[in-house]
């Protein structure tokens, strides 16, 4: 069973990476064909496997690999800067008020 | 009971704050007000900082005297009062009483939709000092003291101060401070109060809402929220004990159990959560409308943030509300909240067996309340 | 739709409906799977509860308020706090010798009269050196074996030499000894009862079933086992003793019967553990030897069974739902060395064999006893405390053992309360670093806390029997069936 996939529309880095979650399901091999387009071929590790659902689940496992790679990009700063504030109390998120104290009071909390 | 009244004075120039005396003393008489009844001293009134006459005055000279009091004539020895030059006569402190609180402003940086001591912009600058002295004549076997307002913080170093006045004078008293929390959003403030290590001091601090919008709607300030939550943490960071209150009404029920999972979440060092039913005095009548809602038809939504809280190990607690409105799992969770000198009982309630471990209503509580309050049988409370 | 930024999670399909969201503090929530789409879109609106719920939760944030991030780094902080002890558990073997001969023992057994394979006194006490130079402030040494009471002198000049020391430096000392009970007598118990030492003992269920995996001269081991927690009761008190299981392959046929033993003799804590594939285990792979899968199967089966008793009122806790639990259900750390991330071994728990030599885990000692020696970190006669604690051996496994960017962990909706073995996957796969869709760790931790929270969203019962599992209480009167 070959799944075929448009490397214009995901990177191949995000299709070895699905390629890898399926290695303990099936056997994977994937063959560059023409430009731009990756073949994966997935061969049943035992008779009785449904390689047609081994298939569509790869389908939806790139997708999904996707998304992922799409949230860790919009989020990774913040999750660097996130680990290294709750352990270096380094002024790494804009701590100026925090800071500061109740007799500057720049936000004006006590009115 | 009324703590305050207008007296006729004589020989009052500045504000006296003093020790009542019904018994004569044997020493520390500049700190304390000789009381007499009906044109009797109970000894000679020189050496006393002043005298308060109930009824008519005694023959004095020499000595400050307010006179005509009617209302006041439960004082005792050891109350504090502050009689004004202007005849304004204050009960600051009672020794009987388990309830006894410091107003320290009436300023507050807050105006929540609800409040029930609305905020007045008056000069304050002097009533850290009457606080000081009043901390200073406090009987230290007091066993709890409330600070209150508006919002106490505003004093900012004299708030601190004044912590560090009660951990000195009254060490063993029990000191529960009510705040919006909002300066703590600085962190050395919060250091500067876990500095001083008031052995038994705990922050009671209000969260509406899991949303900062709706929170910072309801306490009607832009960033309360915000303010408040890393206030929490701050406090938390310094071991300063919080307790986090919530008063329920229609803006805060909607979301209850997700405030809950929140605080459980987020806060979990709290020491306490208290549910507090709706008390109908102040502003909260400027917005009936949006804020009143039946308690008997929460009920489910109480049931479910207890719940949540309960299942986190957090220590809940149910104030101001009737038992006959509250669902029967609740009740262990129900405390006598109302000040004993603040609750009644409604005609209603007669013939009701659980009036003794219901806390009643607030006298300013009785028009506008629960349709479903009716007198308990025996065959409705639980089992103890 | 409206003007909101992703805050870090990861995510699982739940299943055909739902997507379950764990943001890097460990809170999680379940989502219906188009709010989940809309959601990544940036397509969901302010006030759809989706929205206010996972703004709430801290998944995303639509202001420049600073209370998301504070909250979730002191969230993340709270997580890994675990950390901040450094090595808290010290494990002594002070013996090897063992009367006992369990089919999946993992220590290399010899039989009872091989003194030579005892912890020598300059031993037990240069081990110590090592213990109270970690800045630990609770610290917890356990003594094993072998059995343990078979070298009762080693036993009790650890435990008065150690509580000497705690003393003396104002610290926190705790003691376990895991022991069969079969030798344990008077003497022995009065001196527990006087340091305040607790007992761990294995009770593998019913008497056939233990006897059958657990031999000793006389076929009694149950039956001494029995007597032996009647014993500690009396004397040091109901919850003095704990007990935990091995799976064998013998055991896979009788979950219900094993943890009606618990509950028949009173056990308020099981521990299900499937077996490892070291030292004797290894060789006896075919007799006591069964997949991962069937051993969930048998882990469902019996937790079934655990919950039932549960919700009759009986405080029977499975200690590793318990352990995954807190993490899932509440905000707190949990050091659980052989589940964390980066890995406990060295700088959460160490292992001071009879001869000193100093190890990660137990497992790196199986491993060396089998001669492979690479995870062994010293030897207390020849080694500093920053050879072994910093040197190279113990910072390569620190580095391997990172969840967070071995694949397939790096990924995992479940990352933030799981964690990383490297001894453990070099032991089955030659290799520190897992494959992970093909790795038995893997299976066995995604299957329970897959389980564990399909659990908690099928009935609020089974929530309220979680949560006083958590909070280490029985179930409030009002909440049993």
């Amino acid at each position: 069973m070959t799944v075929t996939v448009d490397l214009t529309i995901y990177p191949m880095e995000l299709v070895l990476r699905t390629c890898h979650t399926f290695t303990a399901r099936c056997f994977v091999s994937p063959h560059a064909v023409a430009d731009g387009l990756l073949e994966i071929e997935l061969i049943a590790r035992e008779e009785r496997d449904s390689l047609r659902e081994l298939a569509g689940d790869f389908s939806n496992a790139l997708l999904d690999s996707h998304l992922r790679a799409l949230i860790a990009g919009e989020t990774h700063t913040i999750r660097e800067l996130l680990i290294a504030q709750a352990f270096c109390e380094a002024d790494l998120l804009d701590h100026r008020d925090i800071e500061s104290d109740e007799s500057a009071d720049p936000r004006r909390i006590a009115g | 009971m009324r703590l305050h009244e207008t007296a006729h004075v004589v020989g009052v120039d500045r504000l006296l704050i003093g020790r009542v005396a019904r018994t004569p003393l044997l020493s520390g008489h500049h700190n304390a007000l000789l009381l007499a009844e009906n044109g009797v001293l109970p000894c000679d009134p020189s050496g006393y900082l002043g005298v308060i006459a109930l009824g008519d005055p005694p023959q004095v000279s020499g000595t400050p005297i307010a006179s005509g009091l009617r209302r006041l004539d439960y004082l005792d020895d050891g109350d504090v009062v502050a009689i004004h030059p202007n005849g304004f006569v204050h009960t600051l402190y009672r020794r009987n009483s388990r309830h006894n609180f410091i107003l320290a402003t009436e300023r507050c940086n807050s105006l929540c939709l609800m409040c029930s001591q609305p905020p007045k912009e008056d000069d304050d600058s002097g009533r850290l000092e009457e606080h000081l002295r009043l901390v200073d004549l406090i009987d230290p076997a007091t066993e709890e003291l409330g600070i209150t307002g508006g919002e106490p913080t505003l004093f900012r170093d004299g708030f601190l101060e004044l912590i560090a006045r009660c951990k000195r004078r009254l060490p063993t008293t029990s000191l529960h401070v009510l705040t919006n929390g909002r300066l703590f959003f600085y962190r050395s403030f919060a250091e500067k109060l876990g500095q001083i290590a008031h052995p038994d001091l705990v922050l009671g601090i209000p969260l509406y809402s899991d949303i900062d919008q709706r929170h910072d709607y309801i306490v009607q300030a832009q960033g309360a929220f915000e303010e408040t939550v890393i206030g929490l943490q701050n406090l938390d960071r310094y071991d300063v004990r919080v307790e986090i209150r919530v008063v329920l009404h229609a803006l805060s029920i909607p979301r209850l159990s997700r405030l809950a999972a929140f605080i459980a979440r987020n806060s979990p060092f709290a020491c306490h959560v208290a549910l507090m039913g709706l008390e109908m005095f102040g502003l909260v009548h400027q917005h009936l409308n949006e804020l009143w809602i039946d308690p008997a038809g929460y009920q489910q939504e109480l049931l479910e943030a207890a719940g949540i809280l309960r299942d986190a190990g957090m220590n809940v607690s149910i104030y101001n509300h009737q038992l006959c409105i509250l669902d029967r799992r609740l009740w262990p969770l129900a405390r006598r909240s109302i000040s004993d000198w603040k609750n009644v009982y409604l005609p209603e309630c007669n013939g009701c067996i659980a009036m003794g471990q219901c806390g009643g209503f607030f006298q300013s509580g009785t028009k506008i309340r629960s349709e479903y309050i009716h007198p308990l049988s025996p065959t409705e409370t639980p089992t103890s | 739709m409206s003007a909101y930024g992703l805050l870090p999670f990861r995510f699982l399909r739940f299943d055909v409906a739902r997507t379950l969201l764990v943001n890097d503090a460990g809170d999680y929530q379940i989502l219906g799977t188009r709010d989940f789409e809309h959601f990544v879109h940036h397509q969901l609106g302010s006030e759809e509860d989706a929205y206010l719920d996972l703004k709430a939760g801290h998944f995303l944030y639509d202001s420049e308020s600073l209370a998301p991030f504070e909250l979730l780094a002191t969230k993340y902080r709270s997580k890994k706090a675990f950390l901040a002890g450094f090595t808290s558990l010290h494990i002594f073997v002070v013996s090897l010798r063992c009367e006992h001969s369990c089919h999946y023992c993992q220590v290399s057994r010899v039989s009872a009269d091989r003194t030579r394979y005892d912890m020598s006194e300059e031993t037990a006490r240069r081990a110590l050196d090592l213990v109270f130079r970690s800045p630990a402030p609770r610290l917890k040494i356990e003594l094993q074996g072998g059995e343990p009471l078979l070298h009762f002198e080693r036993v009790r000049q650890i435990v008065e030499e150690a509580r000497r020391r705690a003393t003396i430096e104002g610290r926190e000392v705790e003691f376990v000894v895991t022991t069969n009970l079969a030798l344990l007598n008077d003497a022995m118990l009065s001196f527990f009862l006087e340091e305040g030492v607790i007992l761990s003992t294995s009770l593998d269920g019913p008497e056939a079933l233990h006897n059958a995996n657990r031999p000793r001269p006389g076929n009694d081991s149950h039956s001494r086992t029995i007597a032996g927690i009647q014993r500690v009761r009396e004397v040091l008190g109901h919850d003095r003793v704990a007990a935990l299981m091995t799976t064998t392959r013998t055991s896979l046929q009788s979950p219900v019967e094993i943890v009606d033993e618990y509950v028949r003799l009173g056990l308020t804590s099981i521990f299900l553990r499937p077996l490892s594939p070291y030292g004797f285990a290894l060789r006896s792979v075919r007799t006591t030897g069964y997949s991962m899968h069937e051993f969930l199967d048998f882990y469902t089966r019996a937790l079934d069974r655990i919950l039932e008793h549960n919700a009759q009122g009986i405080p029977l806790v499975e200690s590793y739902a318990q352990l995954l639990l807190t993490r899932i259900l509440t905000p707190f750390a949990t050091g659980y060395v052989d589940l964390q991330s980066p890995a406990g071994a060295g700088i959460g728990a160490v292992v001071y064999n009879y001869d000193g030599d100093v190890y990660a885990s137990d497992e790196a000692r199986m491993l060396a006893e089998m001669g492979d020696t690479r995870f062994r970190l010293g030897n207390v006669h020849r080694h500093s405390y920053s050879s072994i604690f910093g040197g190279d051996t113990l910072r390569r496994i620190v580095a391997a053992s990172v969840a967070e960017s071995i694949p397939g962990c790096a990924d995992c909706a479940f990352l933030p309360w799981c964690g990383a073995d490297p001894v453990h996957h070099y032991a089955t796969t030659g290799d520190v670093v897992p494959h992970i869709p093909t790795s038995d760790f893997h299976e066995k931790n995604f299957f329970i806390i897959k389980h564990l929270l399909t659990l908690c969203e099928r009935d609020a019962i089974t929530r309220r029997i979680f949560w006083s599992w958590v909070r280490q209480e029985s179930l409030r009167e009002e909440e049993v069936a």
